[in-house]
């Protein structure tokens, strides 16, 4: 009798701690499952409409916080991952990671140069949106809003959205990684007009 | 008896071949002989449960709707989105960085620097905003892009969230031990030129709680990536 409650007892906190352990590690398997570590390809030079083709690929492929990994097969693989972790392991970029990516940036700060990354390259980048949004490092400058044009940003101290069109209304068609809720799409943003928001531009640029 | 003896010596030898490389490494990237601002680098107010030596760190607390014209607070609250600062904010000066950090209704809001803050052209090498949830922080925002020390070398800053108990957090640098009083319930803005992955964008500090007389209360590794 007492082996036998004992025995419930066992399988019940059993059951309960697996069932905890579950809830406080969650993650995906997409990044162990996909995601690679392949060095970068030096390129010579880029264009906006290349880069624009970049953050095309992204579009619709979901936002992972600290994250850079993405397949093209527009949907997130790894939908509702909890805000703000960094080890969940899901599909997407976070705005700043996106960026750094369509940007064709290095990991070093000091170094200007192009780099291609592959989409499946897991890779963030050294800078946060409050990175951008100063000009940190040596590709990166603040520039007049009122000047920005297709592929510049529009950065805050928590967020980075790059501008894929202008309206005539002064608002712009943004193409950001916004949010796990959200994913990796192009809304349509006052950013320009918010002062919060500064203007961010990539040097470099053949045309 | 011998092997206790023997084991003695040679603690006292493994001791002193570390007191040795401290005081060498003075001159070659140890424990530092100055914080930042000038000032002489100095223990802590109580010695701590942590390896020697320990370095103390410098922090006050400022209201941030009377903070000093100049001062580190002012210049950081005042290129911080108009009228959000809730409470006061912490200036913190340490051996390769200084910072202030203030609260929002939201959020936690912080500047980095690596230079001294009482040189006139010093600017800010690096900001934070973190979102608060339940009144705590979802991320320590690390910031390793912007800051490095006079040699080059990057130095990193996260948000560090003591426990309730804790007045000191010390962390482990290359050397010695720096040492961040708690102050004013905010979290602890803590830098390190050590463990920096640039690669993965990545950065561990390794980390322990103190309480008032400098016992330990746990040691932990803070690991913090680059993110939003």
């Amino acid at each position: 009798m007492r082996a036998t409650r004992s025995f419930v007892v066992g399988f019940i906190l059993g059951v309960g701690l697996v069932a905890v352990g579950s809830a406080g590690a969650y993650h995906t398997r997409f990044v162990a499952d996909n995601c690679n570590s392949a060095p970068p390809t030096p390129t010579s030079f880029i264009t906006r409409e290349g880069s624009a083709t970049v953050a095309l690929r992204a579009r619709f492929e979901g936002y992972q916080w600290a994250g850079g990994c993405w397949n093209d097969n527009d949907r997130d693989d790894s939908p509702n991952d909890p805000h703000e972790d960094a080890a969940t392991g899901g599909e997407g970029g976070d705005c700043s990671g996106f960026t750094f990516k369509v940007w064709r940036e290095s990991l070093t700060t000091s170094d200007a140069s192009f780099r291609q990354w592959g989409m499946l390259r897991y890779v963030h980048g050294p800078y946060t949106a409050a990175s951008f949004k100063a000009g940190t490092g040596a590709p990166n400058v603040t520039v007049a809003k009122a000047s920005l044009i297709k592929m510049d940003a529009l950065a805050s101290y928590g967020h980075i959205g790059l501008i894929y069109a202008t309206n005539p209304d002064g608002t712009d068609r943004i193409i950001e990684a916004k949010g796990e809720d959200y994913g990796t799409d192009i809304w349509t943003r006052a950013y320009r007009g918010n002062p919060s928001y500064s203007g961010v531009r990539r040097t470099g640029w053949s045309s | 008896m011998p092997e206790a003896r023997e084991a003695a010596v040679a603690t006292v030898m493994a001791l002193g071949l570390l007191a040795g490389a401290a005081g060498c490494s003075q001159d070659g990237g140890g424990a530092p002989t100055h914080l930042l601002d000038g000032s002489p680098a100095a223990p802590p107010p109580v010695v701590l449960d942590a390896p020697m030596p320990q370095i103390g760190t410098k922090a006050d607390a400022v209201a941030t709707s009377r903070v000093a014209k100049g001062s580190l607070a002012a210049r950081c609250v005042a290129s911080a989105p108009a009228d959000t600062s809730h409470g006061p904010a912490v200036e913190r000066i340490g051996a390769t960085g200084v910072s202030v950090t203030f609260r929002t209704a939201s959020a936690l809001l912080g500047c980095d620097g690596d230079t001294d803050p009482g040189v006139g052209d010093s600017r800010w090498c690096g900001r934070a905003l973190g979102r608060l949830e339940h009144g705590r922080l979802r991320d320590p925002r690390l910031d390793a892009a912007g800051c490095a020390t006079p040699a080059g070398d990057t130095v990193a800053f996260a948000w560090f969230e003591p426990g309730p108990d804790t007045s000191y957090v010390a962390v482990g640098q290359p050397g010695y031990v720096e040492v961040y009083p708690v102050v004013a319930g905010l979290p602890v803005r803590i830098s390190t030129t050590s463990k920096i992955d640039l690669q993965e964008s990545r950065v561990r500090f390794d980390v322990s709680e103190h309480d008032a007389h400098g016992v330990l209360l746990g040691s932990s590794t803070l690991d913090a990536r680059v993110a939003g």
